[in-house]
């Protein structure tokens, strides 16, 4: 067994090599991924660690697109941070509210549900963990990842390369000053990738709400209601139309906590779709008429604006359709 | 347990330690256990089905070589209808019954017949191979009958090929188990060096590639024919750094123990013809096909009509075998016109372009390509109807824009094709200038494993779920 020590010893030589490689690599990525000031990283390591402002808006990427905070801090005197990010689901936005919370207490928060933020989906777990990892040294992601994914959270504080997986490129795409660029937090679309004879696209596929996910809504809910901050659900709008109700559970969660339930999905038609930049999210034009729109429902505009931020009032919520 | 889990990684070092502590009497004991056991984490009770496979064909190996004239045929013929029994009721019971169903509602009658409600066995199509294999080579008399039970079962249960292959032959492995086997450093070395490598195929380009593959190929009618062909393209590598990655770990697994396994992969998308794509591409399952289908049937030693007819029929039961689908069908069926018309244009595909022997090799090595990756709609399709959708926005170019999902994660996808192009390029034709895990220089090997360690970290998809011949 002589050749077996020597294999355990190349083995072990192997492996001191790649750990050095690992954390030289690693911290060079970890440098330039906190220097990065475009894209998701970036807007999320702010929204885990230096939000300040009185807004906040949590969602998915049609929450990224559609609310513009210098629309808002102008008609307002508040302070906003658009925490949208694409491809993210009701277990993020959670994760991001008990984040911001540990340190900063928003006056507003506007949580933009995406129609399919309560159902299960392939993927979307992992792209959640893999999302966060990068920010293991939070304790709040650090708890997360533990509770949820250990594995995944032995294997990110063992390996930093790990921690970093998959993202080399983003990093040095971003820090070549290349990727969408945001404002607040908001990130325009310009243009509109919509065809000439574009029509309703009409989801028919099969709603099933997940038990988990309906419980994470609760929880920010309840969460954000408990701290006492004012808090708006709103639909933003889209080009296309459900034919399953999505609606109920959030409604009834929302009249539960008395808390205002804003379904602004069929606000534009086909005649509008200048403001869209595809069928789900709309453009910079668009973003900003919504933004418009939705102030109109939210401020009381009646009232001059004042420098001190004041509270936001509801004049009426439209009302709900379900179909 | 997955070969790219951390489970296997334990089970591996665990399995691998035992064996070479164990005296030589003691590891077919272990070898056996341990395959139970990895076979188990998949559906334990699908043990029970495995078990059955193997006394039917223990006893019937016996018999078969016991007995003298024409009973030896009929205990040939129980255990290949007990073998294929067992892949049509979980296999091929509901296909067969869908079909039924579709027939009977033609002529508006209802097919009563029920349904079964069962999951498919993990690799049931690949041990049962490997076990009918053993039974007709008893009885063509190139194998004698194992006696061993233990070793038996062994053959059939090797954890390494198992679930996926290769489709070993008796005359390979039999002896293998009987024969010691002492720790051997360089056949250690090679292993861990062939399991690395089909780990990186899997997890780095095979898991890469099937995120875009997949958000294309669930919503075709969404997609214009350029993403459409970049989606095709990029299943032809999926399923190629998926499989021979799976078969990679296997070999290499067996390796570290000191047992040789079958070459199933050879650079098969470097193949002029589909001829040599198949002499190149799961070797283990076409040459089973050649050995107890295609030469029985004759082979080509018959007239071309017929000869024809046997290529048509070999490669449609070998789209049957990978799956009870039209689609896996259909993509047989294209293989097996591909063959024909291959053989019928021989003349022309001979010919040199422009004299050039790189320039024909180039054209023929396209358009084998093209060929193969227009079958591959069909094998990764979720329908046929779908298949037929994607072939027509295809041919008909279908007006669009590229769709990339993630920007950086198709760079990666492009990226490491090309890579996998060059290393194998690199194989095929400089293998003996360019060397690097069989590099003298021991700086060049470490650098070689190093550099595929840091990229599986940094690029690899370590959610990708199972490989996809598992389901076959």
């Amino acid at each position: 067994m002589k050749k077996g020590g020597i294999l355990i010893k190349n083995l072990v030589l192997l492996f001191a090599i790649v750990f050095v490689l690992d954390r030289v690599f690693g911290s060079i990525l970890e440098y330039y991924f906190k220097k990065e000031t475009t894209g998701d990283n970036a807007k999320t390591r702010h929204a885990l660690t230096a939000v300040k402002e009185d807004i906040v808006i949590f969602g998915s990427s049609r929450a990224a697109h559609h609310y513009v905070p210098e629309e808002l801090e102008a008609a307002t005197g508040l302070t906003c941070f658009n925490a949208g990010r694409d491809g993210m689901k009701m277990t993020y936005y959670k994760l991001l509210l008990d984040a911001i919370l540990s340190y900063h207490k928003p006056r507003v928060i506007i949580l933009d549900l995406n129609y399919n933020d309560l159902v299960k989906e392939a993927r979307k777990d992992d792209a959640l963990i893999a999302g966060i990892l990068p920010y293991i040294d939070n304790k709040i992601v650090n708890d997360f990842v533990f509770e949820h994914e250990p594995l995944e959270g032995w294997k990110a504080r063992i390996s930093k390369l790990y921690q970093f997986n998959s993202k080399p490129a983003t990093i040095l795409h971003h820090n070549m000053g290349l990727g969408s660029e945001h404002f607040d937090g908001y990130e325009p679309l310009n243009g509109s990738k919509l065809e000439e004879g574009y029509r309703v696209h009409v989801n028919t596929s099969r709603y099933t709400e997940d038990a988990e996910l309906v419980g994470r809504f609760e929880e920010f809910v309840s969460t954000v209601k408990g701290k006492g901050i004012e808090l708006y659900i709103v639909y933003s709008p889209t080009l296309m139309q459900m034919k399953y109700d999505y609606l109920s559970t959030p409604k009834r969660i929302s009249e539960k906590y008395g808390v205002p339930l804003l379904n602004y999905s069929q606000f534009y038609t086909l005649k509008e779709k200048h403001l869209f930049y595809d069928k789900t999210h709309m453009n910079n034009e668009g973003a900003k008429q919504f933004t418009h729109e939705i102030l109109g429902r939210l401020v009381d505009t009646r009232t001059p604006k004042i420098a001190e931020p004041r509270r936001l009032k509801v004049i009426k919520p439209i009302s709900l359709r379900i179909e | 347990m997955l070969f790219n889990s951390l489970h296997f990684v334990a089970f591996f070092i665990l399995v691998t330690t035992l064996y070479f502590l164990l005296e030589d009497k003691h590891r077919w004991k272990l070898l056996l256990i341990s395959s139970c056991y990895f076979y188990m984490t998949f559906v334990p009770v699908y043990i029970l089905i495995l078990g059955f496979t193997i006394v039917v064909d223990y006893f019937a190996g016996i018999l078969i070589e016991q007995t003298p004239g024409k009973r030896k045929r009929l205990y040939l013929i129980l255990s290949i209808i007990a073998n294929v029994g067992v892949l049509a009721v979980f296999k091929y019971y509901n296909f067969l019954n869908d079909n039924l169903t579709y027939l009977l509602g033609s002529f508006g009658f209802q097919n009563d017949v029920p349904y079964l409600s069962i999951l498919l066995p993990i690799g049931l199509s690949f041990h049962t191979f490997q076990a009918m294999s053993y039974t007709i080579e008893v009885y063509r008399g190139n194998q004698k009958a194992e006696r061993h039970f233990g070793i038996y079962s062994l053959y059939v249960m090797f954890y390494p090929q198992l679930v996926a292959g290769p489709i070993e032959r008796p005359q390979n492995m039999l002896p293998q188990f009987h024969a010691k086997h002492r720790f051997d450093y360089a056949e250690v070395v090679k292993g861990l060096q062939l399991m690395l490598w089909g780990l990186f195929k899997k997890v780095v380009i095979a898991d890469r590639l099937a995120i875009y593959v997949d958000a294309v190929y669930d919503n075709p009618g969404q997609h214009s024919s350029i993403t459409l062909i970049v989606a095709t393209i990029f299943f032809a590598f999926q399923i190629y750094c998926d499989f021979s990655g799976y078969s990679d770990i296997a070999l290499g697994a067996a390796r570290v123990m000191g047992y040789k396994l079958m070459l199933n992969f050879r650079r098969p998308y470097l193949a002029t013809s589909i001829r040599e794509f198949w002499s190149r591409w799961h070797i283990s399952l076409s040459t089973w096909f050649r050995d107890y289908v295609y030469v029985p049937l004759g082979g080509n030693r018959v007239p071309i009509p017929r000869w024809y007819l046997n290529l048509f029929i070999v490669f449609m039961v070998s789209g049957l075998w990978h799956g009870a689908s039209w689609t896996f069908i259909i993509w047989g069926a294209l293989h097996g016109l591909y063959q024909i018309f291959g053989i019928a244009f021989k003349g022309v595909s001979n010919t040199k372009i422009l004299g050039s022997a790189v320039l024909s090799n180039l054209l023929h090595g396209m358009i084998t390509f093209v060929l193969v990756c227009f079958a591959w709609i069909f094998f990764r399709a979720n329908h046929v109807d779908d298949a037929l959708q994607i072939a027509g926005s295809i041919l008909t170019l279908k007006a669009g824009s590229l769709f990339f999902g993630s920007i950086a994660g198709f760079a990666y996808s492009v990226l490491w094709i090309l890579f996998l192009l060059l290393v194998e390029y690199t194989q095929e034709h400089y293998s003996e200038k360019i060397k690097v895990f069989a590099n003298p220089a021991k700086a060049v090997r470490y650098a070689g494993y190093v550099t595929l360690i840091v990229l599986m970290l940094l690029f690899g998809v370590f959610n990708g779920g199972q490989f996809i011949y598992f389901q076959f």
